[in-house]
């Protein structure tokens, strides 16, 4: 079963290695990290993931355009994001994670296991039939 | 002026009539006394023979001892009824003497007339005959016993006052033919002398018939012509002074003219010019004497009546004049004899058409019918004066408010004569009046009103005060909000990496339990940050309440853990009192930990060099303290009659004077700068008020703070956080 790919959005850069080590772990995942909010789309469009791993607050720029524009995009716009953020709390979202606006959040700081499990449900959900 | 007539002859005034009429009576009872005295001393005058007595003079006619007699009864009579009132016995015995009187004068008449002789004429003395100017002796000269026979009718008629004329022609009569008898002594005392065929009257029974026929004339002096002559009017006055005149001038003149020819001065014929002269001249002087004063009279009351029309034409003018006032006269049954012009315009009626109309007219019917008029009448008799409002109703039958005033006229006698009425048409006043009143009313009301959206105003005023000091609040809160959020945002993502870390950690530890162990503290103690982190976005972005009955102890015992570091740090004494049997407070467990944390926190940065914190959990009533009246903190305190109160006590610095209120508000501190948030105490009161609760702080008497936590074991509410926020 190949690795799936995922790319990591955060401008915090010991979040974002840590959080890789975390994941490729697991020996499920290939993970590639880009801390320039503003790159995002081009490193996706290069690394063509399976699924994005999006934070929200970024300098110059933030998850919401980069969402948009993944969105908008004709090669990404499939591509499952999970918007990771410690703007929003728990509280908010119900819960470790909720659908806001039809978006998926995540409310930093996750546990492995609950962001493992949400991946896996995201990618279950996009894989074609 | 004055009203006389026929049938009531003694109508003269009485205030005209006064003076003389008590003259006239005392000359009546003078002139009977005389008559009586005469009568006596001619009597005396035959009992002992003495001429002097009998006849005053050898020379003339002696009285006869039937004239003195009957003189003696006569002036009796006139005495006895000298006065109106005298008693009916005395009346009696009066009229007769009156009735003998005229006896006496008929049977001598007849002895005269008959040529027979009665034998009454010596009855009591006897007289020889041949005495001079006697025809039979001792009888009484014929023209003395006609007048006897009238003066006797007359006493007898003196009374009633029917016919009353017949006395004054009687009396008259008897004057009259006693004059002749006087005269005729006057002039023809020497031409007469000898025997005539009648005896002739006595001189003095002359002089006593004149004074008993003026004395029974003057006995009633307010009756017929006496009551002319004593009235103190125009033709009185002449008369008094006309009459002496008349009665002794001519007289006198021609006993003078006698005397002179007597004498041999001048012949007969000049001796008739000269009385004629004499006359001519003393009634011209009477006549211009009287005329002068007639004159004087005449011209005074001319200037008199003159006055008195002005006058009369003033009043008259004035009446008239007063048009705004209806000036009319009623007669006393309350019909109408006068009208002037106000009259006129105020109730419409002319002055052809009203009078002889009753007052009634003007009064509405049914005040007719409750017999006001007839009851204002007699109020206005009664108390000298009535005076009414009330409506009245003019000719075109309009209605109108009407002040009257009614006086009763009261004649000189003393009897009501009619009533001056005086009418005004109040009603423009009345109108004004009840505008004025209504106003009044209006001008009240308005006032109340005023004071009204004054007191509207003034409340609105202060809300909005309260509001813009909630919006100053707001503001601040929010800006503590978006700080919180800042903050939270950062603080999260530094601890997302630690938990990121240690997630890792855990994956590489397999097998070393005291490693495992260690990470799972750290993982504990990040959560626990993120939650602290979370209650903090929750106050800057309140949510709904997670309210259950918890137990109060329990939950500041948990505080004081989370506070321990701090507390042995600064080397603080906790001292826990705990009330056993505190109730189950309704509320948000995790929002009042973080309540008692912050509490906590706050004394022990107030104790930087120790210091012992008691925490104090009991019950009391809501009565015994309560916040200010008005909130809706009273009302639920009042409402629920048990509060659980957690108290706060340090020994550190305590509050700075004057600032106790200040220390709820955001951002303010009293701590060095970076030692605290200054949002501690306002997340804390913002969690109580959401709870219904209240906060304060105080200084302690023995130094250091107090916190005061005050909930209602049943207050906490899901909606409380709306509350919370309007006091803010």
């Amino acid at each position: 079963m190949p690795k799936k790919r995922l790319l990591l959005v955060d401008d915090e850069e010991a979040f974002a290695r840590i959080l890789k080590l975390n994941l490729e772990e697991t020996g499920s995942y290939e993970v590639s990290v880009e801390t320039d909010g503003t790159k995002a789309v081009a490193t996706a469009r290069a690394f063509q993931p399976d699924l994005i791993l999006l934070d929200v607050v970024m300098p110059d720029t933030d998850g919401g355009t980069i969402g948009g524009e993944i969105l908008a995009d004709k090669q990404l716009h499939k591509i499952p994001i999970i918007y990771l953020t410690a703007v929003v709390s728990r509280k908010e979202l119900g819960g470790p994670s909720g659908v806001v606006g039809g978006r998926l959040f995540v409310a930093k700081p996750v546990e492995k296991q609950a962001l493992i499990q949400l991946i896996e449900e995201q990618l279950a959900k996009s894989r074609p039939h | 002026m004055t009203r006389r007539s026929a049938s009531a002859p003694a109508q003269v005034p009485r205030s005209r009539s006064s003076r003389f009429t008590l003259r006239f009576h005392s000359f009546s009872e003078t002139a009977a006394a005389i008559v009586i005295l005469i009568g006596v001393a001619v009597l005396f005058g035959w009992l002992f023979d003495n001429t002097t007595l009998k006849s005053l003079h050898p020379g003339l006619a002696s009285m006869k001892p039937n004239d003195a007699v009957a003189f003696i009864l006569a002036g009796s009579s006139l005495w006895m009824l000298r006065s109106e009132t005298a008693g009916p016995r005395k009346r009696r015995i009066a009229r007769s003497f009156a009735v003998a009187v005229s006896l006496v004068g008929l049977a001598t008449l007849a002895e005269y007339l008959l040529g027979v002789s009665l034998g009454i004429d010596q009855i009591f003395f006897r007289e020889s005959t041949g005495m001079i100017w006697t025809s039979h002796p001792a009888r009484m000269a014929p023209s003395a016993a006609l007048n006897f026979l009238l003066l006797g009718i007359a006493l007898f008629a003196l009374d009633p006052r029917s016919r009353y004329w017949l006395v004054e022609a009687l009396a008259v009569a008897a004057i009259f033919i006693s004059l002749v008898g006087l005269l005729a002594h006057l002039y023809a005392l020497e031409l007469l002398h000898g025997t005539g065929y009648y005896t002739h009257i006595a001189f003095h029974s002359a002089v006593a018939f004149c004074l008993l026929a003026a004395g029974i004339l003057c006995a009633r002096p307010d009756r017929g012509l006496v009551a002319i002559v004593a009235s103190e009017t125009a033709g009185g006055a002449m008369a008094r002074r006309v009459f002496p005149v008349v009665l002794v001038v001519p007289g006198f003149l021609a006993w003078l003219s006698f005397a002179g020819q007597r004498a041999g001065y001048y012949q007969s014929v000049f001796g008739l010019a000269l009385l004629t002269l004499g006359n001519v001249i003393a009634f011209s002087v009477v006549v211009l004497w009287s005329a002068r004063s007639l004159y004087d009279l005449d011209v005074e009351r001319e200037r008199t009546d003159a006055a008195l029309w002005q006058n009369r034409e003033r009043f008259r003018l004035v009446v008239d004049g007063a048009r705004d006032y209806a000036i009319f006269l009623l007669d006393a049954d309350g019909y109408v004899r006068s009208w002037n012009s106000g009259a006129e315009r105020i109730i419409g009626y002319r002055e052809d058409e009203v009078l002889g109309r009753h007052l009634s007219t003007f009064y509405p019917l049914e005040d007719v019918a409750k017999g006001k008029p007839e009851r204002h009448l007699d109020t206005a008799v009664s108390e000298g004066r009535s005076e009414d409002e009330g409506w009245r109703v003019r000719k075109d039958g309009s209605r109108f408010w009407a002040n009257v005033i009614l006086a009763p006229l009261v004649g000189e006698d003393g009897r009501l004569s009619g009533f001056s009425k005086i009418t005004r048409d109040m009603t423009e006043r009345r109108r004004i009046e009840e505008q004025l009143k209504d106003a009044n009313t209006e001008l009240r009301k308005r006032e109340q009103a005023l004071q009204e959206a004054l007191a509207s105003l003034t409340r609105t005023h202060e809300a909005l005060k309260t509001a813009q000091l909630q919006v100053v609040q707001a503001e601040k809160m929010e800006s503590v909000g978006r700080l919180a959020a800042g903050v939270a945002h950062e603080v999260k993502n530094p601890l997302a990496v630690i938990l990121a870390g240690i997630n890792y950690l855990s994956g590489r530890s397999a097998g070393d339990e005291t490693v495992a162990s260690v990470l799972s503290e750290m993982q504990k103690a990040i959560e626990r940050a993120d939650q602290i982190i979370g209650g903090l976005l929750d106050f800057s972005a309140p949510l709904n309440l997670e309210l259950a009955m918890e137990d109060l102890n329990a939950i500041a015992q948990r505080a004081l853990l989370f506070v321990n570091h701090e507390i042995e740090k600064s080397r603080v004494t906790v001292v826990r009192t705990l009330g056993e049997d505190l109730p189950l407070v309704r509320l948000d467990k995790r929002k009042i930990e973080q309540v008692f944390i912050n509490v906590f926190l706050n004394a022990i940065q107030a104790m930087p060099e120790g210091g012992t914190l008691t925490v104090k959990t009991y019950v009391r009533a809501a009565m015994a303290s309560g916040p200010p009246a008005g909130s809706r903190g009273t009302y639920l305190l009042r409402t629920f009659g048990r509060m659980v109160v957690a108290e706060v006590d340090d020994t550190g610095t305590g509050i700075p004077e004057g600032q106790a209120r200040k220390m709820f508000e955001p951002f303010f501190t009293t701590k060095p700068t970076r030692k605290g948030t200054g949002l501690g105490l306002t997340v804390t009161k913002a969690i109580v008020d959401m709870h219904g609760g209240r906060v304060e702080i105080r200084n302690r008497p023995g130094g250091g703070a107090r916190v005061l936590i005050v909930l209602d074991p049943r207050g906490g509410r899901e909606d409380a956080q709306e509350a919370a926020v309007a006091r803010r």
